[in-house]
This record gives C-alpha cells, structure tokens and sequence, in this order.
C-alpha cells in the first residue's frame, strides 16, 4: 500500500509541476514568456538577457550613459515625449538598437529626426538557408562592430530599411513578394535591400534591425553566424544591456503569467507559498503515514 | 499485489516515456501512442502470465489485449486505404 | 462503502478519457510542429527543410561568366582562329545550358534575369551564326585563289556572290548584336557586373564586318577586272517584286534567259545563296517564281539565279519587314470544369495563319494551337478546379513577326459537382477495401488466436469440461434400444496422449511434465470426489482428501515423488521417469475400479 501511495504522489507531482509551467508560459508572438519557437524566452534566459535592466518606462533612460538599448518588436506607436527622451539617451554617447518590421518603430525614427525609416514588406530571396523563401541571408556591407567576421545571418520574414548607413544588406537576388507567392513576377523587382541600418546621433549610434525574429526561440540554433551577432548585441563593447520592456512585443503576458511573475519577484509571497504547500504535503503524508501503519 | 503494483508501474513509465519523446519530437499523435500502449501491455501480459495459474485480472488483461489488437487492424486498414488513396 | 465510491470515480475517469480519445479519433494526429509552423511574421525553422544551397549563389559568377564569352568568341574570329571560336562557342553553349536550367529550377523566368537569359540566348544565335558564316569565308578566300589560278570564272562569280550574300548576313547579325548592347549593359549594371568586355565585343563585332566588307569589295574588284569573262552564248537576267514582303507575302522573281536554246531549260533561284528552288523556262527563255516568305530573318537578303551552274544573273536584294502581330482572345468560356479559349492573330497586314499560339494558364505554357487561315485559333483545356489567369501568346524567333500577346482574362473553375464517380468504378478502392478487410479479417484471427495461445500451454485435454458430479450415468439397458458399447457422456479410457504429452515434455522441462501428468491426476481424483476447485488444491491436499480411497497409497507415492521433482532439484533418470506412468496409470486404473462400487 505505500508503494502504491509513493508512486501516486510521484505521478502527481510530475503532472502538478508540468500544469504549472504550462500556465506559466504563453503563446503570444515574441513573448519572453512563450517557450515555443516564437517566443523569445531562450534569449531572456541567457546569462546576458538574465543580467540585463528592464526598462519598463522610457524615462527611466534619463541620465544613463554607457548603455546599449535593445527596443525588440515594439507593438505600439512612441509619442513625442517617449522619442524626445530616447533622443536625448542616445545623444549622451548611448546606443540604442530597434528591430521592427512592422513600422511601429516609425514613430520612434520620426521624433528622432533619423533618416532611417523601415518598410513592411514581404521580403524573399534566391538566397537562403531553407527550403522557404522567407529565410533569407543578409551579408555585411560597410564596416561596423556589429558585422566584423560575419558572413551572412538568417533571417525569417524580414522587411527592409532605407536610409543612413547599410551594415547587412540581402544578396543582389532578393525581391519583395508582394502577391505572395514565393516567387519572381514581373512587377516584382529583384535588388539589394538593407536589413540593419546605422545612424550616428551625437555621441551616439542608433541601429535599425528590420527583422526581430533573429530573437526567437526558433532561429536562436539556425546556423549560420546568428549566434555571433546576437552575442555581440548582448555584450556590445562591455556596454550595459538595457531592454526596453514598455513598446516591446517581448514583455506580451496574460493575467495567469502576470500573477505567476509576481509570485517569483516578490519574496514575501515566494515564502508564504512555500510554506502552505510545505505544510500541506507533510501534513497529508504524515496522515496517509500513520493511516498504513 | 506486488506483481499488479509492478505491472502498473511499468506501464506507467512506459507511458510517460512515450509521451516524453512525443513532446520532444513535438508531435503528439494518438495512433502511434496506442500501438505502442498496446505494446506496453503485451510485454507486461507476456512476462506476468503464469503457466499454470492466472489471477482474475491478468485473465481479463487478455480480452482488453484482443480488442486493442483489432483496434491496431483497424489502425492498419485505415491507413493501408490512406495510402492507396494519396 | 468507501471502496464504491473509488471505482465509481475511476470507472468514471475511465469513461471520460475514452470518451475524450474517441472525440479525437477521428484526426489522431493531435499536434505536430507543422501545425502552427507559419505565422504572419515568421515562419518555425525547425519545420523547414535545407535549400539547396549553391545554385543561387552560382548564379551571378554565371551570368558575369556569360557576359564576357561573346567577347572570346569575337576576338578569334577576328584573329581567324575559326576553331579555336568554334570551341568558345560550345564552351558558351554549355554555360547558357546551366543558366537555362538554373534559371528554371529557381523559377525566376520573370525577373530581370530572365530578361538576362534570354537576351543571352540571342547571343548565342547571333554568334553561332557569325561564327558559320566567317568559317565559310575563310573557305571562300581559299577557293577564290584555287578559281583564280584555275581562270575559272563561273565558279569565281558564284564565290563571289555568295560572299555577297554573307555579308549582307554578318552586317545584319552585327545589328542585331548592336541592339542587345544597351539592355544587356543595364541589367548588368543592377547586378553589378562588370560589362566592359562585353562592350568591347562590340567594337570587334564591328572590326569584323567592315573586314568582311573589304575582302568582299576586293572579290568583287577581282572578278570584275583581273578575269576576262568568259564567252558565254548564254545570259541571265532576273528582276523582283515587290522589293519587300513580309510574312506569308510572295515575291515575284522573274527573268529571261537568252541566247541559243532557251526553251525549257533549268534555272537554278538561290535566296542568301542557299537553293530556294528550280524552274523551268518557256519557250521564250522567260521564267518566273513565286517565293513565299515563311521561317526567314526580318532584314535584307541577297537572291540572284543560275543557269546550268556557270551564267549568273545579277544579285538583287530584298527586305523582309518585321510585321507587328496583335493577339486576341475572347472571354474564355467554363463549360463543365473546361475551359473553351478563342481567339485570332493579325499582323498589320491582314490575318495569320499556320503559326502556333501559346495558351499561357498562370504563366505556364498549356497547350499551343495552330492558326486557321483566318488567324483563327480555338482551344480547350482543363485547368483545375480554382482561379486562374488565362492569356494567349504568340511569340516565334524563327518567323518575321513581332511577339504579341492578348489581354489576361482571370477565370474562375467551380469545383466539381459533388457526384463523384462511384467508390466501385475504381479499382483502387475496390483493392483497398479489399485489402483492409483483409488485414480486418487477420487482425481478428490475430485477437482469436491470442485469446487462445494464452490458454494453450495448458494441454487441451484438461480443458475438457467435466460432469460435476464426476459419476457417470447409468445405462439402464432398454430392449427396444439398440446396443450401445459407450453411452455419450461416457469418458475415454485413460487417455494415451497424457502419457505421450508427458514423454514429450520430459525430455525438454521435467518439472512442467509431471505438472501436466499430476494435473489430469487432480482432475481425475477432483471428479471422482466432486471436488469444486481443483485448481487451488495442493498435492497434499489432494493426497489428505482422497485418504480413504484405495488408491491412496500409490497417490501418496505419486506426489512424494512429483513434489521431488517439482520443487526440488532432483533430475529424475529413466526408470523414475516410467514410475510416473505407471503410477498415474494405477490411480486410473484404480479409479475406474472403485467405480463399480
């Protein structure tokens, strides 16, 4: 009989504590919560991400200097203030690094008075490393830090930017699907396009990425030099990494995640659950205990 | 008892192993689960049974194992037709 | 009561997970990572398959690899190194070959490198051509210096107008080529290769004509004064009109021969000194020929007629013009899933017939039609269920007309109409249902035989269902009754196969042979006792119960030495083996006799 109550509890345990990380995670599109291949949470969960500050309101950049802030996938628009701020973070000798496809970072680009603007597009290349044509290969341009000793990245759907100073363009063999159908019309176009862009600001440097799917979960083994690229953006010359975490599709969370999170940050309510659960168990096994003996 | 408790927990590990691999090859596909469920029990049916004498539950282990083995021909047909089909 | 409750919950448990599986059973692929592969921003790489990765990345080095062959092959032609251009030539050939299939394979027919390929093409034409007619001009400047020592000036006028005639050809072929230039350079200026040779060819393209058109000028200057003309009793003349057609128009050649016999004689007509035809003259030495324009280069051609290899006319020219062709094609009609296309081709000078049309279905080629002689063409085809964009084409190098193409009709197919044909008309499904109720009937016959295997190490003949009360009936004999020797229910005498099955599995595993030898004993002594379940009773036990039966003794000895066997570790030898038997056959034997008392 207490064999039989051992591997129950056992199996319980297991479902229990699978339940759990199942309510902890989430679905949502570049989620540092969503442990699926589009979530981002391998990169949240590298020693860089786990080290890096959260910016959960752009005016707390106010007076840093020093720092290299990552905007990934920004999902809703900037105002004045928010770029005003930004801009005066950046001319401090900062850099800032927005990867967007999308356009939302437009507004950010706008109020920064930037040349750069990025363009959603259906961005497709002869060039790639899949079978499908959204994997396109971007290759250094002019020379920057962030491309030395890089021979091509993959990207996975990537827009395109025009404007100020191409770091990594597509092959010549790439072209805008904008029907949709994976391969070369007419009215389709074939050429070079720029996928991240740099600006000097100041003292300074703003980069503009147009694919953040270089951070998900999924492209996070891809091949090619990705790792290397993103490790250089963790790291970027012993800056401070600052991730903004207010625009950001990477701070997605539902309720249940949100009360989950809580429960981790904060310590009181960390203790006060150990504990009931503690006691709980104890006290049923010391019940099913005496019940067998 | 030791020899049910055994059975079932064999199967048990069989099981959670099977969906295991299952999410880590991130397809969870109920046929292949059944057939190799089926297989689970088989083994266990095999190296449980007695010559002699059978408990009342490894008897009726039998019967649950021929309508899983019809299941399986079912499984069979279905995908012999698909194949012909395509 | 608390027991009750646990198996109605896990009954219940039970009842849910089947019902929930049974749900699903229809599509039991519950996920795969295919499943949610593809989003509106990316796609999952984990689902994705390798490119296949070079043919992309070879296909610019091609195209600059392309763009400078011309350029060799010019430059030994311009050198007279005829061989060594043949060679180039291939070695082009088999370049454009690889773009041609990469380009296919990359599906980039309508991009700027289709445009790439098939200006490419074009040079390769141009170039096969240039570099045939030089070969022939080499042979020509040979021959006319064997002719001229030989003082032979038939041969020496033919050479001369054939070289006449290659001209004309070459400068046209540099035309041509001039035209390509500026394209060419513009689509290598956006992939940014490098065009200067290419440019280069131009100019040597060029050196070469105008080499061409002195070595022709000296021919003609040779022919006309360092050869006395030969007296020939004969003369040939010959005159065109009109001076320019185009396709599928006639030119009238005509002309006299005079001098001696004329009548019926054989002209020999060349266009570009190839044999277009032979007529035969009048009485009057008059002849006339109908050339019809049909697979021949638009531009200028050279045309002149001999007379018995040896009187030539004089060359005279004429142009083929380029007609503009426009396309039409009416509203596509969908008539039960096919789809009836018409349509007509025009040219500006009236219609086109005999020429095929492309019917193009979402940018691949369908079907072609040949044109009636109303220009007419009519097709049906059976493009697939769906939307599709339907155009005519008429595109043909090989005729003086320009491409055209008609307007682009989106059609839409309905699917088809749900009677389908029925499940028997096919014999795919017939073999299938075939085969599945096959593999039914084997799996049941699998299940069958499971539920009997599982029971069969048990020896059948302890299966047989005996009488509880073990006694057998009385026959109470009945005169009106035949005879009987055994009444029904009458059990066979000691069963043989006990002993035969126990022989055969002693010599493998001693201690299930006397299980089966000492369980048709239980089951005999269990009869005989009404025993209820003589499964659980132990050897003891049996032993104990049958205490006051006279074939305790040998029993008692029968289970001392199967208990030895069974639980010990004793190997019984030969003879303990038989003393098994012949036990087991006394406590039989003694069975039957107690029986009568």
């Amino acid at each position: 009989m207490r064999m039989v109550f051992w591997i129950t509890g056992f199996f319980l345990l297991v479902c229990l504590s699978v339940f759990f990380l199942h309510i902890s995670t989430n679905t949502e599109e570049f989620s540092r919560y969503n442990m699926q291949w589009n979530g981002t949470s391998q990169f949240f969960g590298s020693r860089a991400g786990m080290d890096a500050t959260e910016i959960r309101q752009i005016s707390d950049l106010a007076g840093r200097t020093g720092s290299f802030l990552l905007i990934i996938a920004p999902e809703r628009p900037f105002d004045d203030r928010e770029s005003r701020e930004v801009h005066d973070f950046l001319t401090q000798g900062n850099v800032v690094f927005l990867a967007d496809e999308t356009g939302a970072g437009n507004t950010l680009l706008e109020g920064l008075d930037s040349e750069i603007r990025v363009f959603p597009a259906n961005l497709t290349s002869m060039e790639r490393q899949y079978g499908d044509p959204s994997s396109v290969l971007a290759h250094p341009s002019s020379p920057d830090p962030l491309n030395t000793g890089i021979t091509s990245l993959v990207l996975n759907s990537p827009s395109y930017t025009k404007g100020g100073t191409p770091v990594f363009t597509t092959s010549l063999l790439t072209w805008a699907d904008d029907n949709g159908n994976g391969r070369i019309d007419e009215t389709e176009g074939l050429g070079r396009y720029t996928i991240l862009s740099r600006e000097y600001m100041g003292e300074g440097t703003l980069y503009v990425l147009s694919d953040p799917s270089v951070f998900i979960n999924g492209m996070q083994d891809a091949g090619r030099e990705n790792s290397v690229f993103l490790g250089r953006l963790a790291g970027h010359d012993g800056l401070d990494l600052l991730i903004e975490q207010d625009h950001s599709s990477t701070a997605k969370a539902d309720l249940l995640v949100l009360a989950i999170i809580y429960m981790k940050s904060s310590k009181f309510m960390t203790t006060v659950l150990f504990i009931l659960v503690g006691t709980g168990a104890s006290l049923y096994a010391w019940k099913r205990y005496s019940e067998v003996s | 008892m030791r020899k049910k408790a055994l059975a079932f927990l064999g199967l048990m590990i069989w099981l959670v192993a099977v969906i295991g691999f299952m999410l880590l090859a991130k397809t969870l596909d109920l046929e292949i689960f059944f057939v190799l469920w089926l297989i689970g029990t088989l083994v266990i049916a095999e190296l449980a049974s007695d010559a002699s004498a059978n408990t009342a539950y490894m008897r009726n282990l039998r019967y649950v194992i021929a309508c899983g083995v019809f299941i399986f021909g079912i499984i069979v047909a279905l995908k012999i037709l698909e194949i012909l089909n395509a | 009561m608390r027991r009750y409750i646990l198996w109605t919950l896990a009954l219940a448990l039970s009842a849910a997970i089947i019902f929930l599986v049974l749900l699903q059973s229809a599509s039991p692929l519950l996920y795969s990572a295919e499943y949610d592969a593809f989003t509106k921003r990316h796609a999952n790489p984990a689902v994705l398959k390798p490119a296949g990765q070079d043919s992309a990345e070879r296909l610019l080095p091609l195209m600059s690899d392309l763009l400078d062959t011309p350029g060799t092959v010019i430059i030994n032609l311009e050198y007279g190194d005829v061989d060594i251009a043949r060679q180039d030539l291939e070695e082009f050939r088999q370049l454009s070959q690889s773009l041609d299939s990469l380009v296919i394979n990359l599906d980039m027919s309508e991009s700027e490198v289709g445009d790439f390929r098939r200006m490419n093409q074009k040079n390769l034409l141009i170039l096969s051509e240039l570099v045939e007619s030089t070969a022939r001009l080499e042979e020509l400047n040979t021959l006319e210096i064997r002719f001229r020592d030989a003082r032979d000036p038939a041969s020496l006028t033919s050479i001369t107008y054939e070289g006449e005639s290659l001209r004309n050809q070459v400068s046209q072929l540099y035309t041509q080529y001039q035209s390509q230039e500026e394209p060419l350079v513009s689509v290598s200026e956006k992939f940014e290769i490098d065009s200067t040779g290419y440019e280069e060819s131009q100019d040597r393209f060029e050196q070469i004509v105008r080499k061409i058109g002195d070595e022709q000028e000296r021919r003609v200057f040779t022919l006309q004064t360092q050869i006395q003309p030969e007296i020939s009793p004969f003369q040939l003349t010959m005159s065109l009109a009109p001076e320019q057609g185009a396709f599928h128009e006639t030119i009238q050649m005509r002309g006299n021969l005079i001098g001696g016999e004329v009548a019926d004689r054989e002209i020999e007509i060349l266009v570009d000194t190839r044999k277009a035809a032979s007529v035969f003259t009048d009485e009057n030495g008059h002849w006339e020929y109908l050339f019809r324009i049909d697979a021949i280069d638009p531009g200028s051609h050279t045309s002149f007629a001999v007379f018995s290899g040896s009187t030539f006319s004089d060359i005279v020219s004429f142009d083929v013009i380029l007609a503009e062709t426009s396309l039409t094609l009416d509203e596509p009609r969908v008539y039960e899933g096919a789809l009836s296309c018409s349509g007509g081709l025009f040219s500006d000078r009236g219609p086109v017939d005999g020429v095929r049309v492309d019917l193009m279905v979402d940018g691949r080629r369908s079907t072609s039609q040949l044109t009636d002689e109303q220009g007419a063409f009519k097709v049906n085809i059976r493009p697939g269920p769906g939307e599709h964009k339907v155009w005519a084409l008429f595109s043909n190098p090989d005729v003086p007309l320009s491409e055209s193409q008609s307007r682009v009709y989106s059609v839409t197919i309905p699917p088809p109409r749900l009677q389908e044909p029925g499940f028997f008309d096919s014999w795919e499904n017939v073999l299938a249902l075939v085969l599945g109720a096959l593999v039914l009937a084997g799996t049941i016959i699998g299940a069958y035989a499971y539920l009997r295997r599982s029971r069969s190490h048990v020896p059948a003949f302890l299966r047989r269902p005996r009488p509880a009360g073990g006694d057998f009936p009385v026959i109470v004999a009945d005169p009106g009754m035949p005879i009987q020797e055994r009444g029904p229910d009458v059990p066979e005498p000691p069963g043989d196969d006990v002993f035969i099955a126990y022989s055969k599995a002693a010599d493998s595993n001693i201690r299930e042979a006397v299980h089966i030898l000492f369980s048709y004993v239980r089951a005999e002594i269990a009869g005989k006792l009404s025993l209820k379940n003589p499964r659980s009773c132990t050897p003891r036990e049996i032993c104990r119960k049958s205490s006051n039966l006279p074939l305790f003794t040998d029993l008692s000895a029968f289970v001392r030495q199967y208990e030895s066997v069974r639980y010990g570790v004793k190997i019984p030898d030969e003879k303990e083996r038989q003393s098994f038997i012949d036990l087991a056959r006394a406590i039989h034997g003694s069975l039957l006799g107690g029986r009568g008392e």
